[in-house]
């Protein structure tokens, strides 16, 4: 009995508040973490969104693709519940982790000014693309949980935001040096002097972004193209690679494999595209299209951005949604043909014979990541008319919409930026049923973010341009 | 076990000074058999004894004592004026409303129902016997005031989530707490992930279920947190006190054996109303590519065309499609129990054996329940009991629900073309080479019920796509108890609960949507350990007040630990093995928390009266900051019997009222946190995701990755609060005739401990904070009526029970207008919590004018959907229970109907049956398109009458669906259903003295057997998805129908 009540007084003693306790200690995740882990977190999950979620939506809500009326995407449909998590995503999974990977890096005693450089470069092609996307956007103070209520940054000041931000990044870079490597750098595997080039190149598609409003733009391209330290091969291309293993595949090819047992029936051919090839006599119609299940030999039927499809529609080619192709964030042939446009709109120097040089392998660099064959490829480059004064704007804005058939965030922008609205190349039409009276010109803020961040801007239609859309 | 309450009772009785004896000796019986184990006291003093197994008793009693109370669970108690004789004689009769019923409350201390200042619900072992549920959760539906049960499906095994007095959070789920002989035990589903749920999950069950109804003597349901404050932190929903069976002793044999043997059958309750009509197609042109039934009329066509599977035929209608798929689902429950009981000791084994087969093809469940109790007296003043129960439930086929995977069976049934025959398809599970076949694809494929192939054949993927799950548990404990002085009492008890369970499910290769095929293992591991250490004091303090005091310490701990394989792209077909798998992706997690709590309880009790209770609890936990993790809550109640205050009363000396009890109270419970919330950390990824869930697995390209919490961790985490207050009354008015059971509650949640949404452009979706309130306010009510009571044995009782329970988010973070509880499915609808509303479904709405009326658009002829809005409040506006029981001799006969009113349900479903051209009412007006009933915006703004008509009824119903505006599937769930009847009939003693048999009963049962009225087409209108582990209900996701039972009972004693 003098046990149990020594007992009872012992226990009622015991807890001492768990005051030297590790039982509360997570044994499931870290409190320190090497940033180079936090790299590749980012960059798949960079990845993933632009080769999925923003892909569809944007596709079929910009007329790239069509929806053959089975997905609620297409403009006519369109509402913010298509494109739910990316917004989300950018911040939370992408610019946070490397904003706390950057932080992580500085406060190691000598930091490597390399790793540095990568993480910034990532960062600025992030906020590039949601600018693109979202228009006015939280940039100086997001991403950093500091701020409550992140304001949001003009377009106009995200854009510089990144050009300083790139410009930076290439300070940094020491190319014989070493930064995050591989396998955590997934894009290119440490090779800073990639890394450089790419942020050359990014630079160069957000000033020609910024350029027609901001014509002050056009001498930084040309101190740019002085520079010349470009994507200037094939083996330069920012990309993410994926793997013909399973959950390592292209999501787009995952998509046609879950939900449609591998047939495509989803993806549908868009006249706005389809009718720009037919003018052009492009040789790419059977490589972005196969013909539908119904229709005869080499019968390819396209269809209004939002119409019903039938089993003769033709569709995108399944050929370009295979499990191992890589997500490309940069090719080569857009570096071309923004130097032909450098050249032509005399941003540089060189004339319309260097801008047509450019032009004529920048189509054929297009091409042939179609899987156009090599000299069949040339041929047609060189047999298009030469770009002259007078067509070099809308020649150039054909072929550069057409090789970003299969990067439709690129695309959209580019078709955005081709010319005022109602004038860009290709034109569009409101598709019928739209709920709205222009063409869509961006995405819409989250409910989340409106209902949680008064600075949200109101107001804004999903056919409202953005400052570089005019 | 009557005993043991009756010892403890003993106790509450004051000292008397010594006096002269003399022997008063007697014999207790009822009307028709000898009672034993009745109190019999002296009334003013703790002189008393218990009868024995003849019902005889011998007490010496004091010269001056004049009166002798008998008292006895279940009966009233009687009180015999002491005269010149020596020998009292008692009949007692059965107290039909148990006013003295003792109640088990909080850490297994035993009260009389009249001293609780609180409103317990109890239901007694036999209610458990009569109408075997197969999970104990569901035997409580209708019959307890201010408890809902909800079924998350009619899975075999599938859980049942218990809301007591609506719900108490935004950031978790409001669950009891459950306790079996005074230790916790859980009632997990580790599948309490949207994830898991709304994106193709099984029903996997609550662990609950686990527990075996055969073994149950009583329950208690805490409802109040005065009621419950001694279970302090985890207590704050409610308790759910099960005392499990012990030995008893028996006049006429040593032992006591039981067989309890049913066999029940179980239908669908409700099939959707489909058309058999129409062939599947666009626009009434017929296309054997798609799943609908959107074609022509199949009587329009004439001669062969091509069918789903690529072949010529001749089409006609199927109308029986789901009536065929489901099938007759049977339950066989059989128990052996032996039991026995002498004044040293008494022990109770028992064997329960449960197989079930479910109405979903080829689904089973098996539950083997081995239990034992077993007590003995080691001295007079030592008492120790062990129990110990053993459970293995097993279960096989359970099948996919929700939405986006290939599995879901309801989802593949709701767009089967008419012209498909489901037999035809049970026979035929492969793919022939005129079906869509992949390019390159060899080996098994299974048949598509499209010609896209896209939808699998059901029947494959119950034969072949199975989630299996073994779950071996083992919970139970010890106790002993000493007796230091006649006055204080010392008791120590330990327990656990344990179990591991492993899951696995498989999809084979060949299945479309899945090809390469994949599986998924999940073991899991639970256990949770208490001590307890209770000191108790009775003690007289004069003579019209006693003192009873306790003081007590408790230790409680839990660990979990999971881990999970996902297993991807097979090389060898049925071939399970990680080794076979492409991809392994390997997941675990281990989580530990420890609570210590020290508590005190007081309670006095003036002339038997009037009662007050005072309680104290102290809790130290492991999840909160080392600065605040120490946190004090009090409870105090109050019980007084008005009828025995003041006897002379003249509603109660006219006979009108035979019984008042008024009582209240008042409590503050605090709660922790869930473990390790509160550092800044980095969590390995094993997969990266968006929306359309083709999810990248780490490691990619040879690199893992890491993210940043997505949680700001907190900082000065204070411990959840709840305050509550309670009144209510008990009366019983002509001679019980009549009796009514009357509560108002009020709880306020506040300092909740949640993760409030910050914007997303922080980098963070979430802070940790304690923040927001939430309060429930409501009325119980419980009137039994007794409308017919003959001299001859017939008797009607009636009873009602009524909830009105108003749940109600009275503040979220500043500034903070919104806050998301649960997504429904990958289409934006929420189940979202406003302030100054409960918790509502919002989605997008239509389009209306100022007047309300949809706003049409002028050139399709089709609603506009317009923006978000809230579609509806989730929970009922009040919720009602009648039974109606008859009973004549050994013969009883009861039927119980449940309602409900208010509340919404959003059904997926109900969208994709219309979407898809499969509902019956998609047919009307053979589908001539029609003008829908609105208005038109004209180009100055104003609204005039809608008159143009839709292009296609395919259109309208394909613009109703959830994806465009889920209003037009959300609906008002009330109903009012047939719950149960219960015929039974237990074989008078006359008869069972002939025969080998102690005692026999035969019973006949029916559970969900009606719907008498509904407001939601096609689906039983309780259906919810979410089951016990999402927060929120009314959401229909491809669930599993419920079904409908039927069972005969026996049950036999020797």
């Amino acid at each position: 009995m003098k046990n149990l009540i020594l007992l009872l007084v012992i226990s009622l003693v015991i807890p001492s508040c768990f005051k030297d306790s590790d039982i509360n200690i997570d044994p499931n995740r870290s409190v320190t973490v090497d940033p180079a882990l936090l790299f590749s977190g980012a960059s798949t999950q960079m990845s993933l969104l632009r080769v999925a979620e923003l892909t569809w939506p944007i596709a079929l809500g910009s007329q790239m693709w069509a929806s053959g009326g089975r997905w609620g995407l297409a403009q006519a449909n369109y509402d913010q519940t298509r494109v739910r998590s990316a917004w989300g995503r950018t911040y939370t999974d992408i610019l946070k982790n490397l904003n706390v990977a950057l932080d992580n890096v500085q406060a190691t005693p000598s930091p490597n000014k390399n790793s540095l450089a990568q993480i910034k470069i990532l960062m600025a092609f992030t906020y590039s693309q949601t600018t693109f996307l979202w228009g006015d956007i939280p940039f100086s103070e997001a991403a950093t949980g500091k701020v409550d209520f992140p304001k949001f940054d003009l377009q106009k000041d995200v854009l510089n935001g990144c050009l300083t931000m790139l410009d930076q990044a290439i300070g940094d870079i020491t190319e014989s040096g070493k930064g995050i490597q591989a396998p955590n750098d997934l894009y290119y595997g440490g090779n800073m002097a990639r890394w450089k080039k790419f942020a050359n190149s990014l630079k160069l598609r957000i000033l020609f972004s910024m350029v027609d409003v901001d014509p002050s733009k056009g001498a930084e391209i040309g101190k740019l193209m002085a520079t010349n330290n470009f994507i200037s091969s094939v083996d330069d291309i920012m990309q993410f690679k994926y793997f013909n293993q399973p959950g390592r595949q292209n999501p787009r090819f995952s998509f046609t494999a879950i939900f449609r047992g591998g047939v495509q029936q989803d993806w549908y051919c868009a006249k706005p595209v389809y009718n720009l090839l037919v003018t052009l006599k492009d040789p790419r119609i059977p490589y972005f299209y196969q013909k539908g299940p119904d229709a005869a030999a080499n019968e390819f039927i396209a269809l209004e951005s939002t119409e019903t499809f039938s089993t003769k529609s033709a569709l995108v080619n399944l050929n370009l949604l295979r499990p191992e192709l890589p997500e490309v964030s940069f090719s080569y042939s857009e570096q071309l043909l923004f130097e032909a446009e450098a050249i032509a709109r005399g941003f540089a120097p060189g004339g319309m014979d260097a801008a047509n040089v450019k032009y004529r392998k920048g189509v054929e660099e297009s091409l042939k990541s179609f899987g156009v064959p090599g000299p069949e490829a040339l041929l047609y480059a060189n047999s298009l008319p030469a770009l002259t004064s007078a067509n070099f704007g809308k020649q150039l804005a054909e072929q550069q919409y057409l090789d970003l058939f299969m990067r439709p965030i690129e695309g959209w922008t580019q078709n955005r930026r081709s010319g005022i609205a109602g004038n860009e190349t290709p034109s569009l039409k409101t598709p019928p049923a739209a709920p709205v009276q222009g063409l869509f010109r961006r995405l819409l803020y989250r409910s989340e973010e409106v209902n949680s961040n008064p600075n949200t801007p109101k107001g804004v239609n999903i056919d409202t341009p953005m400052w570089f859309d005019k | 076990m009557k005993r043991q309450y009756l010892i403890i009772l003993a106790f509450l009785i004051p000292i008397c000074s010594w006096a002269q004896t003399r022997t008063i000796t007697g014999k207790v019986m009822t009307s028709y058999e000898s009672l034993i184990g009745v109190t019999v006291l002296v009334k003013g003093t703790t002189i008393g004894t218990i009868t024995d197994i003849d019902g005889a008793y011998s007490v010496n009693v004091p010269s001056d004592a004049k009166t002798i109370i008998f008292s006895s669970i279940g009966f009233i108690t009687t009180e015999m004026t002491i005269g010149a004789s020596n020998v009292i004689d008692v009949i007692m009769t059965e107290d039909q409303i148990s006013l003295n019923e003792i109640v088990v409350t909080a850490n297994a201390i035993v009260r009389e129902r009249k001293e609780l200042g609180y409103s317990v619900a109890t239901i007694k072992g036999d209610e458990f016997l009569k109408a075997r549920e197969t999970n104990i959760v569901n035997s409580m539906a209708g019959k307890i005031a201010g408890v809902r049960i909800s079924q998350q499906s009619g899975t075999v095994g599938g859980s049942s989530r218990v809301m007591i007095r609506g719900a108490n959070s935004i950031a978790s789920s409001s669950e009891p707490l459950f306790v079996v002989d005074g230790v916790p035990v859980s009632n997990s589903s580790f599948n309490n992930s949207e994830t898991d749920i709304v994106t193709g999950g099984v029903d996997v069950g609550n662990r609950a279920g686990d527990i075996n109804p055969d073994d149950i003597e009583s329950m208690s349901v805490l409802k109040g947190a005065a009621a419950s404050a001694l279970y302090g932190s985890r207590a704050r929903n409610g308790v759910i006190i099960l005392t499990t069976k012990r030995g008893r002793s028996n006049v006429a044999r040593k032992t006591n054996i039981t067989l309890n043997s049913s066999f029940r059958t179980d239908n669908v309750f409700r099939l959707p109303e489909v058309q058999s009509e129409y062939a599947q197609g666009n626009l009434g042109v017929y296309n054997p590519q798609l799943a609908n039934g959107w074609g022509p009329k199949i009587s329009s066509m004439t001669g062969e065309v091509t069918d789903y599977k690529g072949e010529k035929a001749v089409l006609t209608g199927h109308p029986d499609n789901w009536k065929d798929f489901y099938v007759r689902g049977s339950t066989y429950i059989n128990s052996i129990s032996f039991d026995g009981a002498n004044d040293k000791s008494d022990y109770r084994v028992s064997f329960t054996n449960l197989s079930q087969s479910g109405i979903v093809p080829e689904s089973t469940l098996g539950r083997n329940t081995l239990a034992f109790n077993g007590g003995a007296k080691v001295t007079s003043k030592l008492t120790s009991r062990v129990w110990l129960n053993y459970v293995r439930t097993t279960s096989d086929g359970r099948p996919a629900q929700g939405s986006n995977t290939t599995n879901i069976i309801p989802t593949i049934l709701t767009s089967l073309p008419a012209t498909i025959d489901i037999n035809e398809l049970r026979e035929n599970l492969f793919s022939t080479p005129t079906q869509s076949v992949p390019t390159g694809w060899t080996g098994d494929l299974a048949r598509a019920i499209d010609l896209n192939g896209v939808q699998n054949n059901p029947y494959f993927v119950l034969k072949y796509n199975r989630f299996s799950n073994v779950v071996d548990r083992l919970y139970g404990g010890s106790s002993l108890s000493y007796d230091v002085t006649s006055w204080f009492n010392v008791m120590g008890r330990i327990g656990t609960d344990f179990f591991t369970e492993n899951r696995r499910s498989v999809t084979r290769r060949g299945t479309r949507g899945r090809l390469n095929g994949q599986f998924d293992t999940n073991d899991i591991f639970e256990r949770e350990l208490q001590t307890d250490l209770m000191g108790s004091i009775t003690l007289p303090i004069t003579e019209d007040l006693g003192l009873k005091a306790i003081i007590g310490h408790q230790f409680n701990q839990r660990t979990i630990r999971r881990s999970r394989i996902l297993s991807d792209g097979l090389n060898i077909d049925q071939l399970y093995t990680f080794a076979n798998a492409q991809s392994n992706v390997a997941s675990n997690f281990t989580s530990k928390r420890e609570i210590f709590g020290a508590y005190g309880d007081i309670s006095l009790n003036y002339k038997n009266y009037l009662f007050l209770n005072v309680t104290g609890r102290n809790d130290w936990s492991s999840t909160l900051p080392v600065a605040n993790n120490s946190y004090f809550y009090p409870s105090t109640s109050l019980s007084f019997i008005l009828t025995e205050a003041f006897p002379n009363m003249g509603l109660k000396k006219s006979g009108i009222m035979n019984y008042a009890k008024l009582r209240a109270n008042v409590a503050n419970v605090g709660s922790d946190e869930d473990p390790y919330q509160l550092s800044f950390t980095y969590n390995p990824l094993t997969q990266a995701s968006d929306i359309y869930t083709f999810n990248i697995l780490y490691p990619i390209g040879g690199a893992s990755a890491f993210a940043a919490t997505n949680v700001l961790p907190p900082t000065n985490l204070k411990p959840q609060r709840q305050n509550s207050w309670e009144a209510g009354g008990e009366f019983s008015f002509f001679d019980s005739r009549v009796n009514l059971d009357l509560t108002y509650y009020k709880t306020t949640n506040y300092d909740q401990i949640i993760s409030i949404a910050v914007p997303q452009t922080t980098g963070y979706s979430a802070r940790r904070l304690n923040v927001g309130q939430i309060s429930n306010r409501g009325l119980e009510a419980l009137l039994s009526i007794t409308p017919i009571k003959t001299k001859s044995g017939f008797k009607w009782d009636m009873a009602f029970n009524f909830n009105r329970n108003i749940n109600r988010v009275d503040k979220l973070a500043e500034g903070l207008q919104e806050f998301i509880i649960t997504s429904g499915d990958g289409f934006g609808i929420f189940i979202s919590a406003r302030p100054g509303q409960t918790f509502n479904i919002q989605g997008v709405g239509w389009l209306t004018d100022d007047k309300g009326n949809y706003v049409i658009n002028g050139s399709t002829g089709l609603r506009v959907p317009g923006p978000r809005k809230l579609l509806g409040n989730i929970y009922p506006d009040w919720t009602m229970g009648i039974n109606n029981s008859f009973s004549y001799k050994s013969f009883n006969c009861s039927f119980l109907i449940d309602m409900r009113e208010g509340g919404v349900l959003n059904s997926q479903t109900v969208s994709i049956l219309r979407g898809s051209g499969m509902a019956l009412e998609t047919t009307e007006n053979n589908r001539t398109p029609f003008v829908d009933k609105g208005v038109v915006k004209n180009a100055d703004g104003s609204f005039s009458e809608n008159t143009k008509p839709v292009a296609s009824v395919q259109q309208y119903y394909g613009n109703l669906d959830n994806s465009t505006s889920p209003e037009s599937n959300t609906f008002d769930a009330s109903y009012v259903k047939l719950r149960e009847i219960r015929v039974s009939y237990t074989f008078p003693e006359k008869i069972m003295s002939k025969s080998p048999f102690g005692g026999a009963s035969i019973a006949l049962e029916g559970r969900n057997l009606a719907l008498l009225k509904s407001n939601v087409p096609h689906i039983d209108p309780e259906s919810n998805v979410l089951g016990p582990g999402l927060i929120g209900e009314g959401l229909e996701r491809g669930s599993v129908p419920s079904s409908r039972t039927i069972g005969v009972n026996l049950r036999l004693s020797f």
